[in-house]
């Protein structure tokens, strides 16, 4: 066989093995179009004006499809990439593909350094928007692609904690504490969701740091008096009410709450018998109550008062 | 050539010899039907009449997948083709194949070059084709260009290309260099001055070419040839970008599929085994172009979706595959050798039928 045959030979095979490949193909290619499911993205060129449309409708799969057209296509230059790779992002994100997403952010990180920030804003408007799954969607990527974003860490602890994921949330608050130990926020909202979970010896501490750093924190000192007071360090948490009022005179809630830890100061006063301690306590108490409108407890105290002031303890009433 | 000139009477010479008659010619071949639609898109950005999202698709299928297949099926119904040209009739697809199924498996580097080749080589190929044809017009017509004239028409030609060359993002210049090169005023200035100017470089050049044949040669350049040199600068330099890349390659089709059909036609018409009349062939060839077109364009890329493939790279990576298997098969099948039937279609008589 000479060279001219074999070449022959090797041509006939090669187009033999070509339309056979392409046939297969073909083949399939039907099948896939009978039993599959994909929709093929529209004809390069006219991908386009879909996008804005696709965005509006919230077809996701189509859109995404459609994204990475016009990414693969780059026809556009960059300032349209960075904005293809920040919707295929946010499309990413709501079809729940973080993977994909943070690939993509990470692109438009490098063509827009405040990318991070634009996706926190973004996960704040979701938030204040009471769409709390896509804020913490958007915090997580922000976090994928900044993990020392703090801001982001106690955002996403704060939206994960209104969803009753305290363990996450708890991580979260103490990897923000862990970059920034100067936010009082980050403790107070630690101290919140340990003493949510039931911990509350354990946001004692917390709160007591958002208070170092920040000693006018209202709110901090509220939390702090009834965690103290539930664990009956009772001096200690009227100090904290009395601070509380303090900033905020009229607040109702505390006064409320402070006439009842007088009361129950009083009470324990008198079973121990200093009764003069009791009834001026109690008279605080009641003194609170009528500044919070809290008739039924200014009562209940009065009660008690007159029992004090004859040298009687209270003692709770039978069950029975 | 000579016998051509003297056989062409002037006012022939100048509208130039049709293949089917002169409304075909112009319309379709020289690029008219597209004048009239550019101006319908310019006025109705957001679409008009026919044109809309839902007949995109149908237009891109009657017109875009049918030419690129109709290389293909002119390539293997040629008659002597696997003796001519074995390589490309019987290794090119196999070798297609494998490089497609390739730069699939590798979308971010291989696949990537892969478009902006095929974006690079359209407009080229476009600027060719106006070339190609504007010189068979010339031929037929009895304008034989003289070497000058014919290098002339060919920068004429190829000045749409170098502008998307030069001014596209992803495509030609910015995607062989690197984007810092852009990056400074000069690169700013530079371009900015090219993209003004480039369009008004672009028809002078053909009224230029016009003149300059008409004084040196002895017989006018066919205003069938301008039409195509302005067709194709008006697509490229009038339409956006991306609706360039649409427009031009409807266009460019329907000008492909119909000089095509008019060279298979007369091809079979002269075997001597032919029993079928114009109407058959005519049907024939695009049937199946229609048909591997839509196999090529709707069924090719789902095989690689049913494997497992993105559809994006699928359905891209694909139709750049097919382009460039098409640019490399056209350079081949339009040759005009002596002793290539192409020569004797061009030689042949006007107004035969098609």
């Amino acid at each position: 066989m000479d060279n001219v045959e074999i070449s022959r030979r090797l041509y006939w095979a090669a187009f033999v093995l070509g339309t056979a490949l392409f046939l297969l193909a073909i083949a399939l290619g039907i099948h896939e179009s009978i039993i599959g499911h994909h929709r093929l993205p529209p004809v390069a060129i006219t991908y386009w004006p879909d996008i804005k449309a696709l965005r509006d409708r919230e077809e996701s799969d189509h859109l995404i499809a459609q994204l990475r057209l016009a990414l693969y296509l780059d026809l556009d230059g960059a300032s349209n990439r960075y904005r293809i790779h920040d919707d295929l992002a946010t499309a990413l994100i709501a079809r729940g593909d973080s993977g994909g997403a943070v690939a993509h952010g990470r692109k438009a990180l490098r063509i827009d350094p405040d990318y991070v920030e634009r996706v926190h804003t973004r996960a704040i408007s979701f938030a204040e928007m009471g769409k709390t799954e896509s804020a913490i969607n958007h915090y997580r990527q922000a976090l994928s692609l900044d993990p020392d974003f703090f801001l982001a860490h106690l955002n996403l602890g704060v939206a994960l904690a209104s969803w009753n994921q305290l363990d996450d949330a708890i991580k979260h608050f103490r990897e923000a504490r862990r970059i920034k130990t100067d936010i009082p926020e980050i403790h107070y909202n630690l101290g919140l969701a340990l003493e949510s979970r039931g911990d509350l010896e354990a946001a004692v501490a917390p709160y007591r740091q958002a208070l170092q750093l920040r000693p006018d924190y209202f709110k901090a000192h509220l939390k702090l008096g009834a965690a103290l007071a539930f664990l009956e360090h009772y001096e200690e948490a009227v100090k904290h009410y009395r601070e509380a009022l303090k900033l905020v005179p009229h607040y109702i809630a505390a006064q409320n709450e402070l006439a009842q830890l007088y009361d129950t100061l009083a009470m324990t006063y008198a079973e121990s018998g200093q009764f003069d301690t009791a009834v001026t306590t109690a008279e605080q108490a009641v003194e609170l109550a009528i500044g919070a409108n809290a008739h039924k407890l200014v009562d209940e105290i009065r009660q008690r008062l007159e029992l004090y002031k004859q040298g009687k303890p209270y003692s709770e009433p039978s069950s029975e | 050539m000579s016998k051509n000139t003297e056989r062409t009477p002037f006012p022939i010479a100048l509208a130039g010899r049709p293949f089917v008659n002169p409304v075909f010619d112009y319309m379709l071949i020289g690029g008219g039907l597209s004048l009239v639609v550019v101006i319908v898109v310019l006025l109705n950005p957001h679409g008009a009449l026919f044109i809309s999202a839902a007949t995109i698709p149908y237009i891109i299928l009657l017109s875009n997948s049918a030419h690129f297949a109709a290389s293909t099926v002119r390539l293997y119904t040629k008659p002597g083709a696997y003796q001519t040209m074995p390589f490309m009739t019987m290794v090119l697809p196999l070798v297609a194949l494998a490089l497609l199924t390739l730069c699939i498996l590798h979308p971010d580097t291989l696949g990537s070059n892969l478009m902006s080749l095929y974006l690079t080589w359209s407009p080229f190929h476009y600027a060719a084709q106006a070339y190609g044809l504007s010189v068979i017009y010339c031929y037929r017509s009895g304008c034989s260009l003289t070497k000058s004239n014919k290098k002339l028409l060919w920068w004429t030609s190829m000045l749409p290309f170098l502008y998307n060359f030069m001014m596209t993002d992803g495509v030609g210049l910015h995607w062989i260099v690197a984007p810092e090169w852009f990056d400074n005023r000069g690169a700013h200035i530079f371009l900015g001055l090219f993209r003004f100017l480039m369009p008004a470089v672009g028809v002078c050049a053909v009224v230029f070419l016009f003149w300059k044949t008409w004084k040196s040669e002895s017989r006018p350049m066919p205003v069938i040839s301008v039409l195509m040199l302005i067709s194709n600068a008006i697509w490229w330099f009038v339409l956006p970008a991306i609706n360039a890349f649409m427009w031009a390659t409807i266009f460019h089709g329907i000008q492909y599929l119909a000089i095509v059909i008019i060279f298979h036609v007369k091809d079979q018409l002269g075997r001597a085994d032919n029993r079928r009349g114009t109407a058959y062939h005519v049907l024939v060839f695009y049937s199946a172009s229609l048909a591997l077109g839509y196999g090529l364009f709707s069924c090719f890329p789902r095989a690689y979706i049913y494997a497992g493939f993105g559809p994006v790279e699928s359905v891209l990576l694909v139709a750049a595959a097919i382009n460039i298997h098409h640019f490399v098969v056209d350079a081949y099948i339009w040759r005009l050798r002596k002793t290539d039937t192409n020569r004797q279609i061009v030689d042949s008589s006007a107004g035969a039928p098609a």
